[in-house]
């Protein structure tokens, strides 16, 4: 036990003269963290969207309107005609287009319900459906709420039109924020290149060194030389964790609010 | 000048032969890492495991579940009576989802008028995943029950998506361009700079200075093995993709050769860069990995879309080649569009490897 000790002690040492080693197992890794929990974020933001104005009705700038005021959405300026939104996707410049036909508010009023067009971006199918859920959920929110007000004109009650309400519940991460996902994963990542770079440097410096075949000789013990090998960096490894936790929990509180 | 640059392009391939376990990797590891990706990196859904809670144990619900059910999303794996903790249900079984219907909820349907409320609890902590749920589960529901009462769902607006690029919304379409920036990176940058240091470690650097050899004819030497193997390398991507990944190239085959053979050169000269600062292999290693892996990895756009990133990590992208090769690749593969829309990245490409390979031979005659 006491062998196990000394040997802890002599890497502490050796760490305590490698300064360069500890400001790079420190420094490094709180960097990364912070980089990979802001960039690793498979969140859809800031989708640019282009609208084809058609109809240019009452009705359509509303709908327009309801899409140009949500912040999921970078709003550019509308298409002329679908040739310019299919451009504009060929470009790089909108992911979404939506073409409002002409006869939309003829349509809706009619009672028949209209149509509307939406041109989607598929290269990468993950953020285009995510995206193309968000403005689908827009769309769907503002006919259900014009339904509701003509019900309302004609002094019917809305749940006559609708029996059925679907209340859904998000658990573990109610603002489905994908860096709490990201950040325990993260902390695994780097916990696992910091801890098992160190040691394995530790014990390979002793070889480059000759040193090894030095403590060979001596009453240590291999068991006695990896226990000394793997504490220290253990130790260093919690302390790494700490930190993580600290700066991940930080986070999320920030979020949070 | 030619015949001495072919004698130094020759003694790199001899070195390059030598050492065949090396060359075995690199020309396997971008088959390897296609396979690993193509096939890990799937992030459809598929089964996701749901829990129904149904009090009543009625026939409406029975049929809706069987709705449920029925969906390639979705997999009903219990069905509960009565459950007092919802989130140590889902917790417990590693479900995603759990439907909870009211134990009036037939009567209520029945009888119209609202009320027949179905309260869905979601695992939200893969975000994405939470979202597509939420999206999902909602209209499957309403439609499921209003069938069961034969009645119409009162729609205001219908939305008739159209996917372009990708129609199939197949996720290989997208990550093999990508895959391609990377290894052509790794392969690039990493070697040139490996072979150059390693000559500086044996000292033969010194030895090849010494020669009738200028440096541009050493430097270009070596780098045009690297340039054959990147070359070779490429081509293997995309054959790997079409046979096992479907991938066909929409646009002009001999603009992404062209475009390629710029990032391949730009590459190169990250490479040259690297071994004129590094002294030895091990640094050389230590500089190629954080500097250029790491962020192509992450900030290029890769994996994750830059628009979704702060506002300084999209600044920092704009300095990195990848980011414009790879919508150039995905505009030529995906979209099949023109140098005429793609010019600004092909031009601020080619500006970054002018830059690079400009700095990178006057830090080399500085060394001399």
């Amino acid at each position: 036990m006491r062998l196990v000790a000394l040997m802890i002690w002599k890497e502490f040492l050796h760490l305590k003269n490698d300064k360069m080693s500890i400001r790079l197992m420190i420094f490094p890794v709180i960097l990364q963290a912070l980089i990979m929990g802001y960039a690793l974020t498979t969140e859809v933001k800031h989708t640019p969207v282009t609208v084809c104005d058609m109809s240019a009705s009452q009705l359509s700038r509303s709908l327009i309107e309801s899409i140009r005021s949500n912040s999921l959405f970078q709003f550019q300026p509308l298409s002329e005609s679908y040739a310019e939104v299919r451009e504009r996707l060929d470009r790089g410049e909108s992911r979404i287009g939506l073409v409002i036909p002409e006869d939309f508010e003829h349509s809706l009023r009619s009672g028949n319900g209209a149509d509307v067009q939406l041109v989607v971006d598929g290269q990468d199918a993950n953020s285009s459906n995510v995206a193309s859920g968000y403005i689908n959920a827009i769309i769907t929110q503002w006919g259900s709420t014009y339904l509701k007000k003509q019900a309302q004109l004609q002094g019917k009650d809305i749940k006559l039109l609708i029996p059925v309400t679907v209340n859904p519940v998000i658990l573990f991460n109610p603002l489905l924020k994908s860096t709490w996902y990201m950040v325990p994963a993260l902390i695994v990542l780097l916990i696992t290149m910091v801890t098992s770079l160190l040691s394995g440097l530790s014990i390979v410096k002793e070889k480059e060194k000759g040193t090894l075949e030095q403590i060979m000789v001596t009453p240590v013990k291999p068991i006695h030389l990896i226990a000394g090998k793997t504490v220290p960096y253990l130790l260093i490894g919690f302390f790494e964790l700490t930190i993580f936790i600290y700066l991940g929990v930080g986070k999320g509180q920030a979020l949070k609010n | 000048m030619l015949k001495r640059l072919y004698a130094i392009v020759i003694k790199e391939f001899r070195h390059i032969m030598r050492d065949w376990q090396t060359l075995m990797i690199i020309l396997l590891m971008p088959v390897l890492m296609m396979f690993l990706y193509g096939y890990a990196l799937t992030m459809d859904l598929i089964d996701v495991p749901v829990i129904i809670v149904d009090p009543s144990m009625s026939s409406e619900v029975r049929t809706i579940v069987g709705d449920i059910d029925a969906t390639s999303l979705f997999s009903v794996i219990r069905t509960e009576r009565v459950v007092q903790e919802p989130a140590e249900l889902m917790k417990k079984y590693h479900a995603k989802l759990i439907v909870r219907f009211p134990s009036t909820f037939a009567k209520d349907l029945r009888r119209g008028g609202g009320g027949a409320d179905i309260q869905v609890l979601i695992d939200g902590s893969d975000s994405n995943v939470g979202t597509i749920l939420k999206n999902t589960i909602g209209p499957l529901l309403t439609r499921a029950s209003l069938d069961l009462i034969k009645m119409e769902q009162p729609k205001a607006i219908t939305v008739h998506p159209k996917v372009l690029y990708n129609p199939q919304q197949k996720s290989a379409l997208y990550f093999v361009p990508g895959l391609m920036a990377i290894i052509l990176l790794m392969v690039s940058a990493m070697l040139t700079s490996l072979a150059i240091t390693r000559e500086k470690e044996i000292g033969t650097l010194e030895q090849l200075l010494v020669s009738p050899l200028n440096p541009a004819e050493i430097i270009i030497g070596k780098i045009l093995p690297y340039c054959v193997i990147a070359a070779i390398d490429s081509v293997l991507i995309m054959l790997v993709g079409r046979i096992f990944f479907d991938v066909t190239i929409a646009g002009n085959v001999y603009l992404l050769a062209a475009t390629t053979a710029i990032y391949i050169f730009t590459s190169l000269a990250i490479g040259l860069l690297i071994s004129t600062i590094a002294a030895n292999q091990q640094q050389a290693m230590m500089i190629v990995l954080p500097v250029t892996m790491l962020p192509t990895v992450i900030l290029s756009g890769f994996i994750f879309p830059v628009k979704s990133m702060p506002v300084f990590l999209q600044a920092i992208t704009c300095f990195i080649p990848a980011t414009y090769f790879l919508e150039i690749i995905r505009g030529i593969v995906l979209k099949g569009i023109g140098i005429s829309i793609l010019l600004k990245p092909v031009v601020i490409l080619s500006a970054i490897g002018l830059f690079l390979i400009f700095v990178s031979i006057k830090r080399f005659r500085v060394k001399l």
